[in-house]
C-alpha cells in the first residue's frame, strides 16, 4: 500500500511542483495519473520510487516512511519492490538485451542459476529472448521498450511505475502495451502510470483515474 | 635526505604522501560530519554531508585496505634493511637503530587496531536504516586522525635518520637479560614460567568468559592477553623456535630460516584479540557478536597450539627443556 | 568478509571495453611506466645476486697504503707480520692496474696471479697451467676490443719506458663472471708487475683470509695498531658499499619515476573527471534502478583494479623479457655505466617476491587513489540530475 502524505516538492525553491498532495493507492490496485505536461505527474512517480526527497509530507509504503530513507537504503527499497518503466526508456544502449535486463540483479549477487533464471523468465514473458545478444542501440522503439519493461519485472516487484508508456509508440506497439498492463494487472501488482495519452482512459481494468493540476489533485 | 635513498623505503613514503592527502581530506570531512550532522534534518548542509560521508568511509576503507598488507611490507623491509646496518641481525636492530622506531612499531599496530575498529563501527552505521552511530564514527576518525598523522611522521624520521655508518645492536643484546634495557628489566622481575602459567591460565579464562558471556570480561581478559603473549613470546616461546635458550628476538622468526612463522604468530594474535576487544566495543547485533566470539577463540586457539606445538616438538625430539 | 561479486566484476570488465580510446591510453601508459620500474629494480636485483655469488671467492679483509689519496706500492715482506697475527690464514700480495690502450682509447685491468696462490678465483681460468710468463688469458671484452686491432694470437704491450712486451693469449676468461673479469687480462704475477712498472719485491696490497668470519673486527683492529696509515677495507663493507651504490642508483632512479607517477596520477584524476554524458546517464540509469552510491563506488573500484592490475601484470612480465632475454642494455648502462667495454653479461634471472610487492604498491594503488574523487562526485549526484 502507497500513501502520500501532505507532499509538497519543490525543485527550485518556492516554485511548488506538488502542493500539499495526498493520495492513498491501495495493493493490486491499477491508477492512472492524468494531467497536463507540467502539472507534476513524473514528480509523484519518482517520490514514490524513493528517486527524490519530498519537501514536505511523507511518502509511506508498506507502513515504512520510505521519504527518510538514506540513499543507500532508498536504493534497496527500489531494488526490492519497485519496477519502474522510464518514459524514455533509460536503457543502457551499449549493452545487449540480455545485459540490460540484468543489470538490476547485479548488485544482489544471486547464485548463478536463479541469476540466469531470473533474465530469462524476464525475457520469454515480455517476448525479446529472441534477441537476447542484440545491443539495444539496435532495436526498434516497440523492441526497446519490451526489454524495458523486462528489466523493470526482472527481480519481481510489486509496484509497477511507469511514466508516459505510450508516448514514443505508434498505435498498434501502444495497443500490445495495453494487453501487457492486463496481464500484470491479473498478477495482482499495484500499478501507477502517469500519462496524457487518451488511450488509458476509460479502460476497464483501470481502478482509478486521478487527475493531476499545477501540483494539485483535482 | 641523509637517510637511505632506498627504493622500498622511497616506496613506503610515496604512500604515505598519498595517506596524507587523503587522510587530511577524510579528516576535514570527519570534523564537519561530527559537529553538524543531523540525519532529521532536510537541510541542504545534511545533504551534502550525506554525500559527504561516503567519501569520507571510501578514503578510510583505502587506507585501511593498504595498511594492512604495508605493515607486513615495513617489517619485511626493516628485516632487509639490516643487511645494510653494521651489526643488525634483523628487524630488531633496525628499528633501535633510531630513536623512533619501536614508537613507530608500536603505533602502527595500534592504529591498525583502531582503523579496523572504526570498520567495524561503520559496518554495523550502514546496516541500520537511522545511521544511529555516523556521528560518532566521524568523531572518533577525527580523533583517529592525530595517531595516524604521528604515524607519517615518525616514519619519515625514521627513514631520513637512518644512518648507515653508525653501528646498531642486535636483537642479541636488546632483548638479552643482561641488558638493561626496560624490557627485560620487566622480564627478569618474573620469573619466565610464572608467565607461561599465566598465558595458559589467560586463554582458559576468555574461553570461559565465552561460555558465561561475559563481554566485558571478555575484552578485558583480551587485552592482557595481547601483553602477555607478547612477553611470552619474546621470553620463552621464541627460544623453542629458534631452539636457542639466549636467542630472545620478537623479529627474528619473521625470516625464512624460520619459515616466515612470526607473520602467521602475529596475524594470529592479531585477528584472535581484535576480535575478542570487538565482542565488547562493537555495538552489533547479537548475530554478528556471536561471530566475533567464534573469530576470536578461532585465532587464539590458532595461536595457543602454534607456540606450543613448537615446544612440544623440542621436548620430543630431544628429550629436554631449553 | 564479503564475497567478490563476479556480476558486478564482469559488468566493470565490460564497461572498461566500452570506454576503450580512453582506456587503452590509461593502460598504455600505466604499462609502459611499470615497465621501466620493473626492469631497473630487476636489473638491480641481479647485479646484487652475482655480486652475492663472486663475494664468495673474494678475500676478507684487504690492506691498502694510501698517499695522497693514492693507493702506492709496499713492500712483498709485510705480509708475513700479517701472518702473524692470530687468526689470519693466509695472506696474499696482490699485483693489479690498469693498462691505458690508447689505440681504443679505453683501459683493461691488469691482474696478476701466481699458480699456485690457493685462494685465486678456481672458475677464472680453466686451464691454469698454460699461464706462463709470456702468456695471457683475458677477458671477453677485451677480446672484442683486440680483434679490432687484429691482435688474434698475442699482444704488444708499450711498457713505461717506451719498450714492448710480447705476450701470446693463452685463452678467455669464464663467460660467467663477466661483470668482474669483462676488461681483464690476466698475467702472471711477474709480468704484471713488469707491465705496472711495479718494483719486484713490492705488490699493490694484501689479501687476507680469515678462517673465523666472527674474529675479522678484532683481526682488524690489530692491523689498524699496526700499520695506523692503511686503509683497510672488508668483505661486509664492500657488500654494504655495493647494496648501497645500486640501491643509491636505483633510488635516484625512483625519485624521477615519483614524479612520472605524480604526473600519471594528474593525468588519471583528470581523465576520469572528464565524465562523458554517456556514463553520467549510465550511472543515472543504475542508481535509479536500485543499485546503491556503495554498488556504483563498488564497481568503479573494480574498473580501476582490473585496468592497473592487467597494465601491472604485463608491465612487469615485459619487463622480465627484456631483461632476462634481451639484457637491457638501456638500463644496464644506469647502474654500471657504459664504458668503451660493455660487459656482455647474461642477467641470472633472480626471482624475489619483495620486488613484486614493491613494484605493485608504487603503481595500482596509486592509479586507484587518482579515481577515488573522480567517482565519488559521479556515485553521489542525483539521480535527477544524472538523466537529464
Ligand atoms: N529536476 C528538476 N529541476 C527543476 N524543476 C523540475 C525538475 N523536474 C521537474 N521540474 C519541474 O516541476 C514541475 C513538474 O514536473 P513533472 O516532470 O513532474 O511534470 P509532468 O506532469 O510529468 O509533465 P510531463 O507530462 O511533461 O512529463 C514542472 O514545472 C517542471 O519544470
Ligand atoms: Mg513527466
Amino acid at each position: 500500500m502507497i500513501e502520500l502524505k501532505n507532499i509538497t516538492k519543490e525543485y527550485v525553491p518556492n516554485q511548488k511542483a506538488l502542493d500539499n498532495v495526498s493520495l492513498q493507492i491501495k495493493e493490486g490496485e491499477l491508477v492512472v495519473l492524468k494531467g497536463a505536461s507540467g502539472s507534476g505527474k513524473s514528480t509523484m512517480l519518482s517520490l514514490i520510487a524513493a528517486l527524490g526527497k519530498p519537501t514536505t509530507g511523507e511518502v509511506v509504503v508498506d507502513n515504512k516512511v520510505i521519504s527518510k530513507l538514506p540513499d543507500n537504503f532508498a536504493a534497496l527499497y527500489r531494488r526490492e519492490n519497485i519496477g519502474f518503466i522510464f518514459q524514455k526508456f533509460h536503457l543502457i544502449e551499449n549493452l545487449s538485451v540480455y545485459e540490460n535486463i540484468a543489470t538490476p540483479l547485479i548488485p544482489s549477487n544471486l547464485p548463478p542459476k536463479e541469476f540466469s533464471f531470473l533474465v530469462q523468465n524476464a525475457m520469454d514473458r515480455f517476448e525479446i529472448a529472441h534477441k537476447k545478444n542484440v545491443i539495444v542501440k539496435q532495436l526498434s522503439g516497440g523492441e526497446q521498450q519490451r526489454v524495458a519493461i523486462a528489466r523493470a519485472n526482472v527481480n519481481n516487484p510489486k509496484i509497477i511505475l511507469a511514466d508516459e508508456p505510450t508516448a514514443n509508440l505508434d498505435a498498434k506497439l501502444s495497443a500490445n502495451f495495453i494487453e501487457i498492463l492486463r496481464e500484470l494487472k491479473k498478477e495482482k501488482k499495484t500499478i501507477v502510470i502517469a500519462t496524457h495519452d487518451p488511450l488509458f482512459f476509460g479502460l476497464d481494468f483501470v481502478d482509478r483515474e486521478v487527475e493531476v493540476k499545477n501540483g494539485v489533485i483535482v | 635526505m641523509s637517510g637511505i635513498l632506498n627504493p622500498e623505503i622511497i616506496a613506503l613514503l610515496l604512500l604515505d604522501v598519498v595517506f596524507l592527502f587523503f587522510g587530511f581530506i577524510a579528516f576535514i570531512l570527519s570534523l564537519k560530519i561530527a559537529l553538524f550532522w543531523d540525519s532529521n534534518a532536510t537541510t541542504k548542509r545534511q545533504y551534502t554531508l550525506v554525500k559527504q560521508s561516503y567519501l569520507g568511509a571510501v578514503i578510510i576503507k583505502y587506507i585501511l585496505a593498504l595498511k594492512i598488507p604495508l605493515i607486513l611490507f615495513f617489517v619485511f623491509i626493516l628485516d632487509e634493511l639490516s643487511t645494510i646496518l653494521n651489526g643488525a641481525m634483523c628487524a630488531a636492530g633496525v628499528i633501535n637503530a633510531t630513536p623512533y622506531g619501536t614508537y613507530l612499531l608500536v603505533l602502527k599496530i595500534f592504529n591498525i587496531y583502531l582503523f579496523l575498529y572504526w570498520l567495524y563501527l561503520h559496518k554495523v552505521d550502514e546496516a541500520n536504516e537511522l545511521q544511529p552511530y555516523t556521528r560518532i564514527k566521524f568523531a572518533l576518525f577525527s580523533v583517529l586522525f592525530f595517531p595516524f598523522l604521528a604515524e607519517i611522521v615518525l616514519e619519515f624520521a625514521l627513514f631520513s635518520s637512518l644512518d648507515v655508518n653508525t653501528l646498531v645492536d642486535c636483537c642479541g643484546t636488546i632483548y638479552s637479560f643482561a641488558s638493561q634495557s626496560y624490557l627485560s628489566v620487566v622480564m627478569r622481575s618474573f620469573g619466565s614460567s610464572y608467565l607461561v602459567g599465566l598465558f595458559y591460565f589467560l586463554f582458559l579464562a576468555i574461553i570461559m568468559s565465552y561460555v558465561l558471556k561475559k563481554e566485558n570480561l571478555f575484552a578485558l581478559l583480551n587485552l592482557v592477553f595481547i601483553v602477555v603473549s607478547l612477553a611470552t613470546l619474546i621470553m620463552f616461546f621464541g627460544t623453542y623456535i629458534y631452539e636457542m635458550p639466549t636467542h630472545h628476538c620478537p623479529f627474528c622468526f619473521l625470516q625464512k630460516d624460520y619459515n616466515y612463522v612470526g607473520y602467521f604468530l602475529y596475524t594470529f594474535l592479531f585477528l584472535g584479540t581484535f576480535h575478542g576487544l570487538a565482542v565488547a566495543f562493537v555495538p552489533a547485533t547479537k548475530k554478528m557478536q556471536q561471530s566475533y566470539y567464534k573469530t576470536s577463540l578461532l585465532f587464539l586457539s590458532l595461536y595457543v597450539l602454534s607456540v606450543t606445538f613448537y615446544v612440544v616438538r623440542y621436548v620430543l625430539v630431544n628429550g629436554v627443556w631449553l | 568478509m564479503k564475497k567478490i561479486n563476479f556480476y558486478l566484476l564482469e559488468y566493470a570488465l565490460d564497461s572498461l571495453t566500452r570506454q576503450k580510446r580512453r582506456n587503452i591510453f590509461l593502460f598504455s601508459v600505466l604499462s609502459f611506466i611499470i615497465f621501466l620500474l620493473s626492469s631497473v629494480f630487476f636489473v638491480r636485483n641481479s647485479l646484487l645476486y652475482q655480486f652475492d655469488d663472486a663475494i664468495g671467492v673474494m678475500p676478507d679483509i684487504v690492506v691498502q697504503q694510501l698517499e695522497g689519496g693514492r693507493v702506492v706500492s709496499v713492500e712483498e715482506d709485510l705480509a708475513d707480520e700479517l701472518l702473524a697475527i692470530a687468526g689470519v690464514q693466509d695472506v696474499v700480495g696482490r699485483v693489479w692496474g690498469y693498462y691505458h690502450f690508447f689505440q681504443a682509447n679505453t683501459d683493461f685491468a691488469i691482474v696478476g696471479v701466481d699458480e699456485f696462490e690457493q685462494n685465486s678465483n678456481p672458475n677464472f681460468v680453466k686451464d691454469a697451467s698454460k699461464l706462463q710468463d709470456d702468456t695471457m688469458f683475458i677477458g671477453n671484452g677485451v677480446k672484442k676490443v683486440l680483434q679490432k686491432f687484429y691482435y688474434e694470437k698475442e699482444f704488444h704491450f708499450l711498457l713505461p719506458d717506451a719498450t714492448n712486451m710480447r705476450l701470446k693469449i693463452a685463452g678467455q676468461l669464464s663467460k660467467d663472471s663477466a661483470l668482474w673479469s669483462d676488461d681483464v687480462m690476466l698475467l702472471t704475477k711477474e709480468s704484471a708487475k713488469k707491465v705496472l712498472a711495479i718494483d719486484d719485491n713490492k705488490v699493490v696490497d694484501f689479501a687476507l683470509f680469515v678462517a673465523n668470519k666472527k674474529e675479522i673486527p678484532t683481526i682488524v683492529a690489530k692491523i689498524r695498531t699496526l700499520f695506523p696509515t692503511a686503509k683497510i677495507t672488508t668483505k661486509e663493507n664492500l657488500f654494504v658499499e655495493y647494496d648501497k651504490l645500486l640501491s643509491y642508483r636505483g633510488g635516484f632512479f625512483l625519485l624521477l619515476f615519483v614524479v612520472t607517477l605524480f604526473t600519471f596520477f594528474m593525468i588519471v584524476y583528470d581523465k576520469v573527471s572528464g565524465v562523458t554524458s554517456q556514463e553520467k546517464s549510465e550511472v543515472g540509469i543504475l542508481k535509479a534502478i536500485g543499485w546503491r552510491v556503495n554498488d556504483i563506488l563498488q564497481y568503479k573500484f573494480y574498473e580501476a583494479f582490473i585496468l592497473s592490475f592487467f597494465a601491472y601484470a604485463l608491465g612487469v612480465i615485459g619487463a622480465m623479457f627484456y631483461v632476462y632475454s634481451f639484457d637491457a642494455s638501456i638500463i644496464f648502462d644506469i647502474f654500471v655505466g657504459s664504458s668503451q667495454i660493455k660487459p656482455q653479461i647474461a642477467l641470472p634471472f633472480v626471482f624475489d617476491a619483495q620486488t613484486f610487492f614493491l613494484i605493485f604498491f608504487m603503481s595500482v594503488p596509486i592509479y586507484i587513489a587518482a579515481t577515488i574523487i573522480p567517482t565519488w562526485r559521479v556515485a553521489t549526484l542525483d539521480v535527477d540530475e544524472l538523466l537529464r
